[in-house]
């Protein structure tokens, strides 16, 4: 076991390597930075999709199709029902007929369908739209709960999009798995060359009797500090620029996104921060660990 | 002190390092190695520190057979094995005070130590005022000093040098010659591999020459080229 006193000079030792070795750790560094902020972005883009896509789907709403042959007693007793689950903004109630000029309305041009009118084959049905896009899944399983109705969430155009948006998630945490790789491997290169131009100082200490956990020790701080210095950097530039670019597009944008937001930075942080820190003091490290590794063998 | 028994040693490209070579030397000697450019010296100093195996036989120091040693007692074993080389090998980015200090750093010295004892060892080879240097803004005799001052500040019983004058003008080879012989006065054994002829007939210490891979002499207050001279007075 290393005493304290050369556990605080080997720290000291790493502080002082990093300065001594800035242009390659700034090197490193701004490899970290860069694959941190790839990754920022795909996951900014991709959690906003996810999110932008579920304030679509709640403005299209869940539609509760009513089974044939529900009495109108219970319809009113199952509208109730409705507006009584948590979360629930407004029940709007489509009868059959309203369903059929709503449709004929779609279908102006098209005289076939006024035969429909004898014999209407759509079902009556309940729109319902919910307070928050987090509660939607929710309210969904309640509504489930009720046999009288058959509930669809998802029309034709918001199942698309959920496709979409999974190809999205699954193409940003491909991308994200590249980059980590990627990062892992431009860092562990710019630490071996760190390391390489000082293999004479490694075997130099080796011949003095230094116990390769003396040696390896301050350049594993140098590379956590390099990735947690990393990490924060690419924080701070994420955080201004999302800000900012979220602010211009709803801005400049706000007559199409049509009340649409962008996922509050508080949401995306809390998620961006720890995984970015433990990104880049894992990279650091084990690309320290791994770049002494072959140099320690003397 | 240290005792070597039929050591071979055959480089992977066939090779010859050292062959069948016996040899002692005691505690408080002072032994130049001398022989031609690759006749085996520095083979013989690396397999000492454990930097190369033997192919063959058995090398015992401090009554422990090093051979033996793992990979994680080999720091342990270099404690106790002061080093000095021809090009120095001081670390670069460290100055002159902090060098000598490294070397406390890795026994686990307490600061107050360091603080006490690195000066005094830096007065020993001449060095005080030099500490603050670092090692490209000293000469070349002074970065071999400070290269001594790191190596016996552990008071490691042993001292190898592989050519330590080898970079150095005469007279600051002698400076360095003198240095080493004070360390030796004070109890360390020392084993110096070495080319020149005027320090090893002058300092009149031990000879072992090594020729090809095998001792051909070994004589107590000897010279370069004994038998030379020897037959030159005899023509
Ligand atoms: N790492 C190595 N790999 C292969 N052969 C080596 C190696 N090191 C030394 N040799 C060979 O071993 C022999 C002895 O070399 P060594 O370095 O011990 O000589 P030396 O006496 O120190 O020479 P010099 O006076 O030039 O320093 C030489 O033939 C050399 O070519
Ligand atoms: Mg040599």
């Amino acid at each position: 076991m290393m005493k304290w006193n050369t556990l605080k000079y080997l720290f000291k030792e790493g502080i002082v390597g990093l300065w001594k070795n800035r242009v390659m750790a700034l090197a490193s560094a701004g490899t970290i930075i860069l694959c941190l902020l790839i990754l920022g972005m795909s996951y900014s883009l991709g959690t906003n999709i996810d999110y932008i896509l579920k304030q679509i789907e709640t403005k299209f709403g869940i539609t509760s199709y009513v089974k044939e042959g529900t009495n109108e007693n219970k319809i009113l007793e199952l509208r109730a029902k409705i507006a009584g689950v948590p979360h629930v903004q407004e029940v709007r109630y489509i009868s059959k007929e309203a369903a059929l000029s709503s449709f004929k309305e779609g279908m102006k041009d098209n005289a076939i369908f006024e035969d429909f009118t004898k014999d209407n084959p759509l079902p009556a049905s309940f729109e319902i739209i919910v307070d928050s896009v987090e509660f939607q899944d929710q309210v969904v399983k309640e509504l489930g709960k009720m046999p009288e109705l058959e509930t669809r969430y998802l029309e034709k155009e918001t199942d698309i999009f959920i496709k979409i948006n999974d190809t999205i998630n699954y193409i940003s945490w491909a991308i994200s798995g590249a980059l980590i790789i990627v990062g892992l491997l431009l860092m562990t290169n710019t630490i071996k060359l760190t390391v390489y131009i000082r293999r004479k100082e490694i075997n130099i200490m080796k011949y003095i009797g230094a116990t390769d956990q003396f040696i390896r020790l301050p350049f594993l701080i140098e590379g956590v500090v390099i990735g947690t210095i990393s990490a924060l950097t690419a924080i701070i530039i994420i955080v201004v620029s999302y800000s900012w670019l979220s602010n211009i597009l709803v801005t400049e944008l706000i007559g199409l996104l049509n009340g649409v937001t962008f996922r509050p930075i508080g949401d995306i942080m809390q998620r961006l921060i720890p995984v970015c820190m433990i990104i880049g003091s894992g990279i650091g490290f084990i690309g320290s660990g791994t770049a002494i590794r072959k140099h320690l063998k003397v | 002190m240290i005792y070597l028994q039929h050591v071979s040693k055959t480089y992977s490209n066939g090779a010859i390092g050292l062959n069948s070579t016996n040899l002692s030397i005691e505690k408080g000697e002072f032994v130049f190695i001398t022989g031609n450019s690759g006749s085996g010296k520095s083979t013989l100093l690396r397999l000492l520190l454990k930097e190369i195996e033997p192919s063959h036989g058995k090398i015992i120091i401090n009554n422990r057979d090093i051979t033996k040693l793992k990979r994680k007692q080999i720091p342990y074993l270099r404690r106790d094995i002061g080093v000095v080389f021809q090009d120095f090998r001081l670390l670069p980015t460290k100055t002159v005070y902090e060098n000598v200090a490294f070397a406390m750093q890795i026994v686990g010295a307490t600061n107050r130590e360091i603080r006490k004892n690195v000066p005094i060892i830096l007065g020993l080879v001449g060095l005080a005022r030099k500490a603050r240097c670092y090692p490209e803004e000293l000469s070349g005799g002074e970065q071999q000093r400070t290269a001594l001052a790191r190596a016996i500040i552990n008071n490691s019983p042993i001292l190898i040098a592989d050519e330590p004058t080898g970079n150095l003008d005469p007279a600051t080879s002698w400076e360095i010659m003198n240095c080493l012989q004070d360390i030796n006065k004070r109890g360390v054994t020392i084993v110096m591999a070495t080319h020149e002829r005027e320090i090893v007939n002058t300092l009149k210490k031990r000879v072992i020459e090594i020729t090809n891979g095998s001792v051909t002499k070994d004589m107590h207050e000897g010279g370069y080229d004994d038998e030379m001279e020897y037959s030159q007075v005899f023509v």
